[in-house]
């Protein structure tokens, strides 16, 4: 039993290793520098990069690695500009170059440059409108104009429209619910972008329960007693054992 | 002269035989460690508690005994020096096989230092087979199914399971109780504890016995003092919560727009709940230590005392007297002065999760120490731990020692109000005000006024320290789910990469909009 035990698991933890190892000799060497970045090893998986032979991958490791290795200076800032700057094209690795230089003028540069950022997300949203990057590239801006004084809130709704991709349809409606409650909009808009959510998906499960407690929370506060049943029903079920499972049972789901 | 010699050779005796003694366990480690018949792991944590170390020790032993050639050994270390303890052997390569972290273990010490546990968590405990929970996802197998797991908004992983859920309650000295009132009907409303609290102090003057009603420190009048602020803010919270997460806000949060100042009803009540009850408690008590407090009840000179689960063990050990506990006494929803701020009793459900063990990478048999994490966290497993250490258990189905049953969570129950960290479990600008001032609430001739009057002019510009403290947090970690989400993407990894999506757009939200609200 132990040794049967003790086997499988040996089998889980050779399996990982034997992933990366296929990974280098299927010639995918940098899946071990990507695995680095994604674990939020910045600096090791930066390394790997700079080792490995110049690419067009490689430099786009390079230079969202070099994003966060710390320390980080205006210098790295600039050098992780230039590579994202060169590899710049229509290409996979060309439109993940424009949207991470997006991404670096706006959060990372210091002092940031969001109009430059807000112009290559444009760009990059015109010249591939079905891109996923381009589409998040466009939720981004989103969220950086939804909070700006003066901001359209329906002309900025009107421009979601076009999106299709999962991720950014979802993001992008999670975005405008949050910024409708921030921002004290009637609690049907964050209730409509709520329901655009949930009809798309999410993927963590915690947002999972936040979106369907708002959704019951919106939907009794506007009389729509069906819907926020039914929503207060799903929490419930998934989520039992949360601190607000009372309240939604008293207020709804009896 | 002779007798100088005589302590000159007990000195000696005394440094050889230590030396020798030491020599002999460290020769005797070596040998067993070269021994390869014999696996060793071992797990490191602070929990120094009466009888937690014995329930290790238990569990070990039982696995030992099941699985015949691999020893457990535990390394208690003082939580003071924990942190610094676990950073030294981490940074020297020399680390146990598991380590018990706290919650705000950075997500860079988790990723360069610890294994991911993602993959065993979604397979079932092998150890729960014949159990209801056989079969079932080992995650599942927690009370709150994981949610709470360390670094998993931002890593997407899950890096520890823990064992224990702890909660608080007032204790009492059931005998005393009885002298006193004759009976050992408990106070479970404010206005209840209160009456306790003024026939305590009436029969310490009646009987000149040294008794005051509730044994103080900083830390376990925190405990109650938080309990009570947060029933203050628990409708407040709901109204101030424009997303309807029915959850408490950050406080820098709550005050940032000024719809909520330190004049808004529910605070002053709030403060003035924390004033009246700071009487209750011995003089001076805010310079005492945890072990102040409970030698104080140990000896018999204060009724009650609010701590948690985790010390049940050390008060049960100290005192001559049977020991009762009840819940944490908070103004009804028909309280005439505090009630209109209250929804009811708090919600336990999923809290307060703890003594959560890690992988380290450096462990040399990972998958031997895994099968143990899983052996203390099956339900025959975690029962023999919950019976040894007489904490609450954190895996479904595991009955909780008939001793200790009233510390089970309150399921049934409301959300938290939202808390300003008075005097322990803060950071920032705000708490620093808060400590430095809130002497002025409890002192006897201070007051909700007093403590006001000091606190008004920096008030403000702490709100806004924290807000920007908030707000800097949230970019740090967009910045740096940049780099992830593009790895992510290129490893083909759909999953990881739409959570890691959906987490850096809620945090770079609010990042955003709290930009905004500090121009």
């Amino acid at each position: 039993m132990r040794r049967a035990r003790q086997v499988s698991l040996a089998w889980v933890f050779a399996g990982g290793q034997l992933l990366s190892v296929i990974g280098v000799a299927a010639g995918d060497d940098l899946a071990a520098a990507w695995l680095k970045a994604a674990r939020m090893l910045p600096a090791e998986a930066y390394r790997e990069f700079a080792a490995a032979a110049e690419s067009r991958e490689v430099l786009l490791g390079r230079a969202v690695t070099l994003l966060n290795v710390p320390p980080v200076t205006p210098g790295n800032l600039e050098r992780a500009a230039r590579w994202l700057e060169s590899l710049r094209g229509d290409d996979e690795v060309g439109i993940a170059a424009t949207y991470f230089l997006a991404r670096l003028e706006q959060v990372h540069r210091m002092p940031p440059n969001p109009e430059r950022a807000l112009r290559l997300y444009e760009e990059l949203y015109h010249r591939h409108p079905q891109h996923p990057l381009a589409q998040m590239g466009w939720v981004k801006a989103a969220i950086w104009r939804v909070y700006e004084p003066g901001t359209d809130f329906a002309a900025l709704e009107r421009s979601g429209e076009g999106l299709t991709d999962p991720q950014a349809v979802r993001d992008f409606h999670l975005a405008m619910a949050d910024a409708a409650g921030r921002l004290r909009l009637p609690a049907e808009k964050q209730l409509e972008h709520l329901l655009a959510v949930d009809r798309v998906g999410v993927a963590k499960r915690k947002t999972a329960g936040d979106v369907w407690v708002r959704i019951a929370e919106l939907a009794r506060e506007a009389g729509q007693m069906e819907l926020a049943r039914e929503y207060a029903r799903r929490f419930l079920a998934e989520f039992p054992n949360d601190q607000r499972a009372h309240l939604v049972r008293e207020r709804l789901g009896r | 002269m002779k007798r100088e010699l005589w302590l000159n050779v007990v000195g000696v005796g005394l440094l050889v035989g230590c030396f020798v003694v030491a020599s002999v366990q460290v020769v005797a480690r070596a040998v067993r460690e070269r021994d390869p018949r014999t696996i060793t792991i071992r797990f490191s944590h602070w929990q120094l508690e009466a009888g937690l170390r014995e329930a290790f020790e238990a569990v070990a032993r039982e696995y030992e005994r099941r699985n015949p050639g691999v020893r457990v050994e535990q390394i208690p270390v003082p939580g003071r020096v924990y942190a610094a303890w676990i950073r030294t052997r981490l940074a020297g390569e020399q680390p146990p096989d598991l380590m018990e972290l706290g919650r705000g273990t950075p997500d860079e010490m988790l990723a360069q230092y610890f294994v991911p546990l993602t993959e065993h968590v979604e397979r079932p405990n092998p150890y729960n087979v014949g159990t209801a929970l056989e079969g079932v996802p080992w995650r599942e197998t927690f009370v709150d199914g994981l949610a709470s797991a360390t670094g998993l908004e931002t890593l997407q992983e899950y890096y520890g399971v823990p064992a224990a859920v702890v909660t608080v309650r007032m204790y009492y000295n059931r005998e005393l109780y009885r002298e006193i009132f004759g009976h050992e009907r408990v106070p479970s409303t404010y206005a209840e504890f209160q009456d306790v609290c003024r026939q305590v102090r009436e029969y310490a003057q009646r009987t000149g016995r040294v008794v005051v009603p509730v044994a103080g420190s900083r830390f376990n009048a925190n405990i109650l003092l938080d309990a009570l602020f947060r029933s203050q803010t628990q409708r407040l919270s709901l109204e101030i919560d424009r997303l309807r997460l029915l959850k408490p806000l950050d406080p820098a949060l709550v005050f940032l727009d000024g719809s909520v100042t330190l004049d808004t009803p529910a605070i002053r009540d709030a403060l003035e709940l924390v004033h009246e009850v700071g009487r209750d408690f011995p003089a001076g008590f805010l310079q005492l230590d945890r072990d102040d407090a409970i030698f104080y009840f140990a000896q018999g000179h204060a009724l009650m005392l609010a701590t948690g689960s985790w010390d049940y063990g050390s008060v049960a050990k100290q005192t001559r007297f049977s020991i009762g506990l009840f819940p944490i006494p908070l103004p009804a929803r028909d309280d005439p002065r505090f009630g209109r701020n209250v929804l009811g009793p708090v919600s336990e459900a999923g809290q307060g999760l703890g003594v959560t063990f890690h992988l380290t990478k450096r462990s040399a048999h990972p998958q031997v120490a895994v099968d143990f994490l899983q052996f203390l966290t099956s339900r025959v497993g975690n029962q023999l731990f919950c019976d040894r250490s007489l904490w609450m258990p954190a895996v479904r189905g595991v009955e909780p020692p008939a001793e200790t049953r009233a510390f089970a969570p309150t399921t049934e129950g409301y959300p938290d109000g939202f808390r300003i960290a008075l005097w322990m479990w803060g950071a920032g600008e705000m708490y620093r005000l808060f400590v430095t001032h809130g002497y002025r609430l409890v002192a006897r001739d201070g007051g909700v006024e007093d403590f006001l009057r000091a606190l008004r002019p920096e008030f403000d510009a702490a709100v806004r320290a924290d807000a920007e403290r908030l707000r800097r947090a949230c970019a740090g970690n967009v910045r740096r789910l940049d780099t992830a989400v593009a790895a992510w993407r290129m490893l083909g990894e759909a999953g990881k990469e739409a959570a890691t999506w959906e987490s850096q757009n809620q945090q770079e939200a609010l990042a955003r909009w709290l930009e905004v609200s500090l121009r």
